[in-house]
């Protein structure tokens, strides 16, 4: 986010200056654009394009013990089952256990009044 | 081709997402430089092909970590190749856009 911040604070900055100098250019001579907007441009470019690269980083996993575990790689994520599965097997589920328990589909409000009712028995 | 070759199609599909999203803010940002550098014709193509593929070298060199060949079937011609034309038309759109706006006359 920060990279991203700089660079599109110097490619506005080098735009405006290039603005001014065609502006200028066009009242006097005509004039190549000066060296020091172009390597601004440039600069900005590199810092924008690495951002873009760390942007993508993956984010870390949560096991069952409240372990936070990262993976190997970096950035990318690998491709073949035996690998891509390792993960999953540190974690402590399977590559299904999204489609099974549904969590988007779980009645949050039935569950707490079940496990109100329970606590009460319990006392 | 043995048995024990099964792919992760999520894990295919998330690689070529983060390619593509570093690829698609390259050549808006390579776009907007060449409208403010006031390049015309064969010269801003050619900074863009130039910097893609920079800019895919760094992808490849950061992101593959040195084993490319875990995260693409096949890396050459997904990273470098397979980008440049589908891209071009942001970066043809943002180099008229800033082009215009940087080099009005009068």
């Amino acid at each position: 986010m920060l990279f991203y911040a700089i660079g599109i604070l110097l490619l506005t900055h080098a735009g405006y200056s290039a603005f001014e100098h065609h502006k200028l250019a066009s009242h006097t001579i005509h004039s190549a654009l000066p060296l020091d907007i172009i390597v601004e441009t440039i600069v900005a470019t590199v810092i924008i394009v690495f951002g873009s690269i760390t942007s993508i980083k993956n984010s870390p996993a949560l096991t069952l013990d409240n372990e936070v575990v990262t993976m190997d790689s970096q950035y990318l994520k690998p491709i073949r089952a035996t690998d891509a599965s390792q993960l999953d097997q540190i974690v402590g589920v399977s590559e299904y256990d999204r489609f099974d328990n549904r969590i988007e589909f779980v009645d949050v409000i039935a569950k707490r009044r079940e496990y109100a009712e329970w606590i009460k028995e319990q006392e | 081709m043995n048995t024990d070759e099964a792919y992760s199609n999520a894990n295919i599909k998330s690689n070529k997402d983060k390619l593509q999203h570093v690829q698609d803010i390259t050549s808006l940002v390579l776009g907007i430089a060449s409208g403010i550098l006031t390049l015309e014709s064969i010269h801003g193509f050619l900074l863009y092909v130039i910097g893609l593929t920079l800019a895919n070298g760094l992808f490849y060199v950061i992101c593959g970590e040195g084993k490319i060949d875990k995260y693409f079937k096949s890396p050459i011609q997904e990273v470098f190749v397979s980008g440049i034309v589908g891209n071009m038309p942001g970066f043809v759109m943002m180099w008229c856009l800033v082009y215009a706006l940087v080099s009005t006359s009068a």
